[in-house]
């Protein structure tokens, strides 16, 4: 009896040692789906990291993960197993492994009973990084789609009293963890954008005292002032092949969206229209969408880089703003009246969906492959990231112990 | 009130087909404030300023007279407000000349002085300036109008909804607002810089209308005060 309650005493002193470090925590608040691919994935010996991989196919909406205490055996890598308890388990798949250094793992397929796949992945300094290395692999052997969580997200924190808070921006994995403090500020600091190769952030910086966009290199720290023009300087986004930055600027009287290359000159202006053009957002190497009041509030509107008038995008909704494009699909946040939510629209046909629940949801930034959108929402009183499926199945916020976070932006595919 | 009526039409009229035509005596102009559905604009010479062309319903651009939908044209920098016509009340220093005004950077510390208000406030979506503020900003243009050497920063913001950098044009473009009214009344471009930080500072943290009308706002700074 002693020993139990020793053992229970150290699990709750853990459980709140690591509540009140300053890691991110995921809090799933959408369990995955019901209807997805049932995969079970077993412990890995010598590690936690199967809690990663779990938690990365949960957000995409696309899988079901079954108990692993339905196993009904012991199961471990390069171990021939039992397929009929995993059959009644409901598992198609199952995912075991081990970590020694490096991180193997194998893919069985509870019908066949064979084993489909087996992967290494070398050591990182960064653990969690295994984990999603793993899971995009897995991800990929089960959908055949390319996986995207081996990749990072930068943000906004904002912390302090009203007109005197401080402001920090932030890059971190992709499930919130391992964060870290690019820029720190007491003016603030909004719009991060990244580079294709993924080793730089442009962004907009109140520090000289109005709105400047800067390009800051992630592994040096070093970052110049790109566009410093008389006005608003806001709203980057790199261009998909990183030559140009585009963005908003009012030195002409309101805001319209311009092309810079990205060392900072040839400047040339886009949109000419006298509303307020901002936030574009580059659907391929030659194509911008952009937020646009010129019918009397905020839609989606689309140009070229040839520039020119832009012609309308969006026509659900009486405001849609902050697109995020990848490929066919289109994230923007639109106001229904009662709330701000995400909608996910595809480009071809029109159809959009809502797949945010909040009321001031907003700020959202799709993964690379389309699958999951990263989006700014309140929880308990405070700003904080959530990422949702695009599939509108999955939901998870990364909840954050202090602060307020917002303004998401996701990294590019890594090396 | 008809006949000024009247003859402000015949003189739109003349001003149209490019008549030449004696301007109506200055009588008093009345201020119109802010007008239903559009941006604030200035009020033309004779009452009815050639206002640029197009209508949209938020500038308001009017097509000179008075355009329902519209704001009135005028206020000559026309970007947000009126249309590019020259006959709008922006291009003069009307009212206090230079030098003359009834306050003085002095009153700028004095707590009972108008000048001591510095924030002026603003309804949902709208970046034109409600009419109880008027006086505060005409206090304002006429200090900084006898007093060129005076400079001001005109601090936009908005309230939490909708998006971020969206949230930084309409802030921006309540300053520009601002400015707008006061260099019609004296206030030199140059003495104003404008900055619009959407709902990055709020005043108020958290939500509820509440909080919002406190946060949709500029607030006028004195640079090196």
């Amino acid at each position: 009896m002693k020993r139990k309650l020793s053992v229970l005493l150290l699990l709750v002193s853990g459980l709140l040692v690591s509540l009140t470090s300053r890691a991110e925590l995921v809090i799933r608040i959408t369990d995955g789906t019901n209807d997805g691919i049932p995969v079970m994935i077993i412990p890995f010996q010598g590690g936690d990291l199967a809690s990663v991989i779990e938690s990365d196919l949960q957000r995409t909406g696309l899988f079901t993960l079954i108990d692993p205490s339905k196993a009904g055996q012991a199961l471990a890598m390069g171990q021939p197993f039992q397929t009929e308890p995993l059959r009644a388990s409901g598992a198609e798949y199952v995912i075991v492994g081990k970590q020694a250094g490096s991180l193997e793992f194998e893919i069985l397929n509870a019908a066949t009973g064979k084993r489909a796949a087996g992967y290494r992945i070398a050591q990182s300094p960064n653990q969690r990084r295994m984990g999603h290395k793993a899971a995009d692999l897995a991800f990929e052997r089960l959908t055949g789609k390319k996986g995207a969580f081996d990749t990072q997200v930068a943000y906004v924190s904002a912390s302090g009293v009203a007109r005197a808070q401080t402001y920090q921006l932030i890059v971190a994995d992709s499930d919130g963890f391992n964060p870290r403090t690019i820029l720190s500020s007491n003016k603030p600091v909004m719009s991060p954008s990244w580079s294709p190769d993924g080793n730089r952030l442009a962004y907009v910086s109140y520090e000289s005292g109005r709105s400047v966009i800067y390009v800051q290199d992630l592994v040096s720290g070093s970052k110049r002032a790109i566009a410093d023009h008389p006005g608003m300087n806001a709203a980057p986004a790199w261009s998909p092949d990183g030559r140009f930055l585009a963005m908003s600027l009012s030195q002409e009287g309101n805001p319209d969206i311009y092309l810079m290359d990205a060392n900072g000159g040839g400047l040339r202006q886009i949109t000419t229209s006298k509303a307020i053009d901002t936030e574009p957002a580059w659907a391929n190497s030659n194509t911008l969408i952009y937020t646009s009041d010129e019918s009397g509030s905020p839609q989606l509107y689309r140009t070229t880089v040839a520039g020119g008038e832009g012609s309308r995008f969006t026509f659900t909704g009486e405001y849609n703003a902050a697109p995020s494009v990848v490929g066919n699909t289109v994230a923007m946040v639109r106001d229904i009246g009662s709330a701000n939510r995400i909608a996910l629209m595809n480009a071809s046909s029109k159809d959009s969906k809502l797949i945010s629940e909040g009321t001031y949801d907003e700020s959202p930034a799709l993964a690379p492959n389309g699958e999951m959108v990263i989006y700014a929402t309140e929880s308990g009183g405070r700003g904080v990231l959530a990422v949702a499926s695009a599939n509108g199945k999955a939901r998870q916020v990364l909840a954050t112990q202090v602060d307020d976070v917002r303004d998401p932006a996701w990294s590019p595919y890594l090396d | 009130m008809q006949h000024k009526f009247l003859l402000g039409c015949v003189v739109a009229v003349s001003i149209l087909s490019g008549c030449q035509t004696a301007p109506p005596p200055p009588g008093p102009i009345p201020d119109i404030g802010t007008l239903p559905g559009g941006g604030y604009g200035g009020i033309g010479q004779g009452g009815m300023g050639q206002g640029g062309a197009g209508g949209q319903r938020q500038y308001g651009n009017g097509a000179g007279g008075v355009n329902p939908n519209g704001g009135r044209g005028g206020a000559g920098s026309g970007q947000y407000g009126g249309g590019q016509g020259q006959g709008g009340y922006g291009q003069g220093s009307a009212g206090a000349g230079q030098g003359n005004s009834p306050y003085t950077p002095a009153d700028l510390n004095d707590p009972s002085s108008v000048l001591t208000q510095r924030i002026i406030y603003f309804d949902y979506d709208q970046t034109s300036i409600r009419a109880e503020y008027l006086p505060v900003l005409q206090a304002h243009a006429s200090l900084l109008s006898a007093y060129p050497n005076l400079r001001v920063r005109l601090e936009g913001h908005a309230d939490e909804r909708g998006s971020r950098e969206y949230n930084v044009a309409l802030s921006e473009r309540r300053g520009y607002s601002v400015r707008d009214y006061m260099t019609a009344r004296g206030l030199k471009n140059q003495q104003a810089e404008i900055v619009g930080y959407g709902e990055e500072v709020p005043a108020s943290l958290g939500h509820g209308e509440k909080s919002w009308n406190e946060n949709r706002r500029v607030e006028i700074i004195y640079v090196g005060e």
